[in-house]
């Protein structure tokens, strides 16, 4: 058996997706359906926003000109730096990977990082510059980027995944570059997990890349991370279904199902061996999901708790990366208060909610995990939810979370990049200048700073050209400090805020501009203030309604009018009411956006 | 017993603020109206219902020649037994309204007429501005005839919170109003209803200036001796308007003509507001356009709705009181509400913004 597994990596939009589309028509792999572009994609999800959100493995079966016929393990990758997760593991089961730049854009912020990683696993990378149909196209400028910025001297593959062009010279390329995998098939059972996913008739199905021996069903397997053990039940390779096979053996990537209840059990990275034989990790450590972005997620009606806990048990099924834990606020009541990789994924959990699982929920201002050391000498303590802060008093220091950020600019846009980045407290640790006229820059950056707000100034301040790419760094001491907002004189601890003390001012009166431009007038005056350490830093009033009257009203209207009415109520009922005050959505959804 | 209303959907002008169906350049149509409206009523009363109240609005009823408006009038006589009618409302737009035609009325409905004139304002420069194309002079002139002749209960039409209006225009308003000593004024606030020119040129009203119009409105009537029984509504002592109550009580009624209305056996049914269709169908086949038979819970909002709009609210009853308890117990606390002799009632200061606290209830 010939195999080839590789993986598809990119910037975020440079055609993966779309590439994955040409190779399944052009291998006629069974199921390929012409009417699906970026048929990968297949959450509705990823088909709205034309995003790839989870990696996709597919097996097809490919004639080489070579004369040989080849196994091609192919996976398609997110771009979007939330899921660089994704990519990861990705990596686990290939041997390569094509890294596709578009012509028109160049190497971009995930070009960059998804290169390193690629080469940190020691893949073959194959250049690959995609969109050569685009009038905009500058190849040259791509190829002399390909080298310049992430040192590739590997020859560059032409194409165009829209059209068509070039897909058989990928796919020779994968051939004769990319080595197969080593493995003995005689030797005792090494198999790595790689994905997973929850389904409600067979339970948790793992998807493994096998580096030794052999897995059939019958077989008891064990986790090395945990011990568990179970027996297999069925094991198939991946293509567009899932096909039963006898057996998956060393080089093979394939699908295990073992009756696997729980999603939590199954460890990304995790070795698989034989119970009773040889159990020797692949892996040093497993991957993990780091959720770095923390907001509350509240039932508009206390009502809805119960139904909310249901819709994430299920939710966290499908999505390891999420997690979450019970909070009670003194505001909104019951509710979870969650993790996510990013503002993205926060986003997309918050529309499977509504979507999937009819929820009305309210969602609190993301937020990032801060070390807090307090006066009274006991050890750090790890905080991820500022509504649960000590007093300013009794707190001797923060610490809050850094990231490495790189940056890849035009030239022409550096110097505001560079101003943008200082004015969100942000160090420069390199700039790189390149002939290709663009320049690549790394910054330090409080990752407070970045999650809500950046990505959509950093494209305004470089006509969209610039993009974007972090990692985490650990921690560092901030002059931090906690803003409390107070409607009618209560604080709302929901709408709590951690800020830099040099910040206070200009995120006080936010705070309070988007509270008086949302909450309607109600029947009575609302002072709203911001108070920090107990000093009142910002405030305004919501004065009180003065009309709101139908003036006449006669045996003509009363359906009408009762209806008007009724609408009204409705409107009332989607307001979380908070003392005497109803707060509207709206109010939230602008606090999310307390950047603009 | 019953309450009848019977629209008359012609008016000569367009005022600018107005939704109801009415049509203007369309007069020539009248007789043949008139003749549908028998057509309808004579389908519907086989037994001569006792009628207690009747009222002829519009539109503009005044706009009927005294032929039309004999005729009508002896439609209603002919048909329905009038003999415990307590009262018959007839709207009248000062430029229509004529000697003759106040004449028919007295003489034939005599001590039943309530006579509803639509003044809106004194000030001609913003009668201008609302469209109407009478002037505060012709009013006069009508007021003065309906008087003499021996009409001894009228309701003056007014509206402020008109664009550019300061408080002290409605003032005056107000204060020219009284002088006349009508039996009744209705004080409403403007509304520029969807899709009509106010709402097409964003006229919008400023709502301080209107609550402040209102306040004034509510002391200053009263201390003159008119009873602030509904909302908008102001009368003197015994001269409330009896149809009006009907509605405001959630009782039933039948509604007669183009786009009428009608509450009968818990349903309510409106007829076709088309016109042509009107005169096609009255008297042969149903006109109901839309209907709507009100379960149990929607009956409740809809007493609660009505009945919080006059003052002396409505009667506290069990039922009432453990559906809303939650409610009641938030709006009295903040002095919106008030139980007193078991009765429950809006307060002063919750009636300008009472859509708030009646979307509650319903
Ligand atoms: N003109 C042109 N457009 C292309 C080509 N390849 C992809 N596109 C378009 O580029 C857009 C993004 O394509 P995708 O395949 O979804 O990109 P992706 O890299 O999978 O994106 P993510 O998964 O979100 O990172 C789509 O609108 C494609 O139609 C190409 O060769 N030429
Ligand atoms: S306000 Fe009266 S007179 Fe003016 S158009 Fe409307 S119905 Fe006719
Ligand atoms: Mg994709």
């Amino acid at each position: 058996m010939r195999i080839r597994n590789f993986c598809i990596i990119a910037h975020i939009d440079h055609g993966k997706s779309t590439l994955a589309d040409r190779i399944l028509e052009f291998t006629k792999t069974s199921g390929y359906d012409q009417s699906k572009p970026q048929m990968l994609d297949s959450m509705d999800l990823e088909r709205e926003r034309g995003i790839t959100i989870r990696s996709k493995t597919v097996k097809i079966d490919y004639h080489s000109k070579d004369g040989n016929d080849y196994i091609l393990n192919l996976i398609d990758t997110p771009g979007h730096v939330d899921f660089s997760y994704e990519v990861s593991r990705a990596l686990i089961a290939s041997e390569g990977a094509v890294l596709l730049v578009d012509a028109s854009q160049g190497v971009e912020a995930q070009t960059l990082a998804n290169t390193l990683t690629a080469k940190k696993h020691n893949l073959v990378i194959i250049p690959a510059i995609n969109k050569i149909d685009l009038p905009t196209a500058d190849i040259a400028g791509a190829e002399m980027q390909i080298m310049e910025i992430l040192d590739i001297a590997e020859d560059v593959v032409k194409l165009s995944a829209k059209s068509g062009i070039g897909i058989v010279d990928v796919l020779e390329a994968i051939v004769q570059r990319i080595p197969p995998p080593v493995g003995d098939v005689n030797a005792d059972l090494k198999a790595v997990v790689f994905d997973s996913y929850y389904d409600s008739y067979r339970g948790v199905v793992i998807y493994v890349r096998v580096f030794n021996g052999s897995i059939k069903p019958g077989m008891k397997i064990v986790f090395l991370s945990n011990n568990k053990i179970y027996e297999v039940l069925e094991t198939g390779v991946i293509s567009l279904k899932m096909i039963p096979t006898e057996s998956l053996s060393g080089g093979e990537v394939g699908y295990i199902v073992a009756n696997i209840k729980d999603i939590h059990d199954v460890k990304i990275g995790d070795t698989l061996s034989e119970v009773g034989k040889t159990q020797e990790k692949v892996l040093s450590e497993w991957l993990e999901s780091k959720p770095f972005v923390f907001a509350g997620i509240f039932p508009i009606s206390p009502a809805g708790y119960d139904e909310l806990r249901l819709a994430l048990e299920k939710l966290r099924l499908t999505d390891a990366s999420l997690i979450y834990k019970n909070v009670s606020s003194s505001a909104l009541g019951p509710g979870f208060h969650c993790g996510f990789l990013g503002s993205l994924h926060l986003e997309i959990v918050k529309e499977r909610l509504e979507r999937e699982f009819n929820a009305n929920i309210l969602i609190t201002s993301p937020n990032v995990n801060y070390k807090l050391k307090l006066k009274n000498g006991s050890p750090m303590i790890e905080m991820d939810n500022p509504a649960k802060f000590p007093p300013y008093f009794e707190i001797e220091y923060i610490e809050e979370p850094y990231v490495k950020a790189t940056i890849v600019t035009p030239t022409e846009f550096a110097s505001n990049v560079v101003e943008l980045c200082k004015g969100n407290r942000g160090k420069v640790l390199e700039i790189r200048q390149l002939e290709a006229f663009k320049s690549v820059m790394t910054f330090e950056l409080p990752l407070a700073e970045i999650i809500v707000g950046f990505y959509d100034m950093l494209k305004s301040v470089s006509k969209g050209y610039a993009s974007f790419d972090y990692e985490h760094i650990g921690y560092k001491q901030g002059d931090l400090m906690k803003l409390d907002v107070l409607i009618n004189s209560e604080v709302v601890d929901a709408f709590s805020y951690i800020v830099h003390t040099q910040n206070i001012e200009k995120v006080a009166n936010r705070l309070i501009e988007k509270l008086r431009s949302t909450i309607p007038r109600q029947m009575f005056q609302i002072p709203l203030q911001v108070k920090a350490d107990n000093r009142i830093v910002a405030r305004d009033d919501i004065r009180a309604l003065r009309k709101d009257v139908t003036a006449k009203c006669y045996g003509g209207d009363i359906s009408r009018k009762r209806k008007l009415l009724e609408r009204q109520k409705e409107g009332k009922k989607k307001m979380k009411q908070f003392g005497r005050v109803e707060i509207p959505q709206e109010t939230f959804l602008a606090l999310l956006k307390i950047q603009d | 017993m019953k309450s009848l209303y019977i629209h008359i959907p012609f008016c000569k002008k367009k005022c600018h603020y107005c939704d109801f169906t009415s049509f203007s350049g369309r007069e020539a149509l009248m007789p043949e109206y008139i003749d549908a409206l028998e057509r309808e009523i004579y389908l519907l009363t086989t037994n001569h219902y006792p009628l207690t109240t009747v009222f002829i609005g519009g539109g503009t009823p005044s706009i009927l020649s005294p032929q039309q408006l004999r005729r009508l009038l002896n439609i209603i006589k002919n048909n329905f037994d009038l003999t415990n009618l307590k009262e018959m409302t007839f709207e009248a737009n000062p430029e229509s309204l004529d000697r003759e035609k106040l004449s028919i009325l007295q003489e034939l409905f005599s001590e039943a007429i309530r006579l509803s004139i639509g003044l809106q304002c004194f000030d001609n420069k913003y009668l201008k501005d609302l469209g109407r194309i009478h002037s505060s002079e012709e009013f006069l002139d009508k007021y003065t005839q309906a008087r003499m002749l021996g009409i001894n209960n009228i309701n003056i039409d007014l509206i402020y919170g008109l664009p550019g209006q300061g408080l002290a225009q409605w003032q005056n308003t107000l204060q020219k109003t009284v002088a006349l000593k009508p039996e009744h004024i209705s004080a409403y606030c403007l509304t520029p209803a969807k899709g009509t020119m106010f709402d097409y040129n964003n006229v919008s009203v400023d709502e301080n200036i209107a609550s402040d119009m209102y306040k004034f409105t509510s002391e200053y009537l009263p201390a003159n001796g008119y009873g602030h029984y509904e909302i908008s509504n102001f009368a003197l002592s015994g001269r409330e308007c009896v149809h009006n109550k009907i509605y405001w009580g959630n009782k039933e009624y039948i509604g007669i003509g183009a786009s009428a209305v009608s509450y009968i056996n818990g349903v309510r049914s409106k007829n076709v507001a088309d016109l042509g269709a009107y005169l096609k169908d009255a008297g042969k086949k149903s006109l109901v356009e839309e209907s709507e038979s009100l379960d149990e819970e929607s009956k409740l909002g809809e007493t609660v709705m009505l009945g919080l709009r006059m003052r002396r609210g409505i009667e506290l009853t069990q039922q009432i009181e453990s559906k809303y308890t939650d409610i009641i117990t938030k709006y009295k606390n903040d002095g919106f509400l008030e139980i007193a002799d078991n009765r429950m009632f809006l307060t002063q200061k919750a009636l300008f913004v009472s859509n708030t606290i009646l979307a509650d209830f319903v």
